[in-house]
């Protein structure tokens, strides 16, 4: 079971059932010892900020940028990748129905069932650009009267798996599971960008 | 075994009137270690401790760099600059990690 040195190495976990009480457990996973591992986690996030302020007669105009940009990679175990050995005290109770034991199923080397998480790559990642533009005026039209007005533009890009076979996402109407990089499905699942996100702000105040 | 460390450093320099920058980097590291009720290859349940029902080994690293300037070009005209970084940085790890114990005992699969 482990067949390398690495993701699959170290002891699997066992779970051997006993009647009537809580089970006998020893190795690694996240029942027993809360270790999901291995586990490689990376998270990146830049981000860049401007404001710019340019006053002319009785205006006051605002404008500026926020531009960012995510990149996230998970590579979790939540099933030991050694593997996940049970044994339940119903595969050796007898033909009364009399109980069996989890033990004696060990012995037997008789695993009612066995679970391990697999994965072909450990590098898909993703990333997500997201730009926030943005300007304003504050006029003061008079000493009692000022006016505020602006606009927000929001631009979330689609996330965007690490390339070709590194994701993909279910089709919730017909079940199918569409990867990136297969059948025309490109790195962002065909989503597109929305450009419409457009935020109008009015304001005035009279004193 | 729960061990933390951390610093922040910062740095603001006024250039000149028109002109000001800062810089700042922070690092923080957590590491959480601990063998189980059988030791560290065979695992186990986790001894009582502090490391919240945890075993294995596992590792947290933290970097965020911050930097600014602010200019003035005139008195009606301004602007400044941020920019930001951060690195979320974890590795968990059983022990006995590199071993292979299920193949070394002849368990097939």
């Amino acid at each position: 079971m482990n067949v390398d040195k690495t993701f699959t190495s170290g002891m699997p976990a066992f779970e051997i059932s006993i009647p009537n009480a809580s089970d006998f457990r020893f190795g690694y996973n996240l029942d027993q010892n809360a270790c999901n591992c291995p586990l490689a986690e990376d998270e990146h996030q830049y981000q860049f900020v401007t404001n710019w302020t340019k006053i002319k007669g009785n205006h006051s105009f605002k404008f500026g940028a926020d531009i960012r940009y995510a990149y996230n990679l998970r590579v979790p175990s939540d099933r030991h990748r050694s593997g996940q050995l049970n044994f339940d005290n119903g595969i050796t109770q007898g033909n009364d129905g009399s109980n069996g034991a989890g033990l004696a199923a060990f012995l037997l080397g008789d695993v009612t069932h066995f679970q391990r998480f697999v994965s072909s790559s450990f590098n898909a990642y993703e990333t997500q650009p997201r730009r926030f533009f943005y300007a304003q005026d504050t006029w003061r039209v008079s000493k009692k009267l000022t006016f505020n007005y602006g606009l927000r533009w929001d631009l979330y890009i689609p996330e965007s798996v690490a390339g070709k076979d590194l994701g993909g996402w279910v089709d919730t109407l017909t079940g199918e599971m569409r990867v990136a990089g297969e059948n025309g499905v490109n790195k962002q699942g065909n989503t597109h960008t929305n450009y419409k996100h457009l935020s109008p702000r009015l304001g005035s105040h009279i004193s | 075994m729960l061990d933390s460390n951390g610093f922040d450093v910062r740095s603001d320099y006024s250039a000149s009137a028109k002109l000001s920058i800062f810089g700042r980097y922070s690092l923080q590291k957590f590491t959480r270690s601990g063998p189980g009720l059988f030791g560290a290859l065979l695992g186990g349940n986790s001894l009582p401790s502090d490391l919240g029902g945890f075993a294995g080994t596992s590792n947290v690293r933290n970097d965020s760099i911050a930097g600014g300037l602010n200019y003035t070009f005139s008195p009606t005209l301004t602007t400044d600059f941020r920019f930001g970084y951060l690195r979320y940085h974890v590795r968990v790890l059983p022990g006995g990690f590199g071993t292979s114990p299920a193949t070394d005992a002849g368990i097939p699969g």
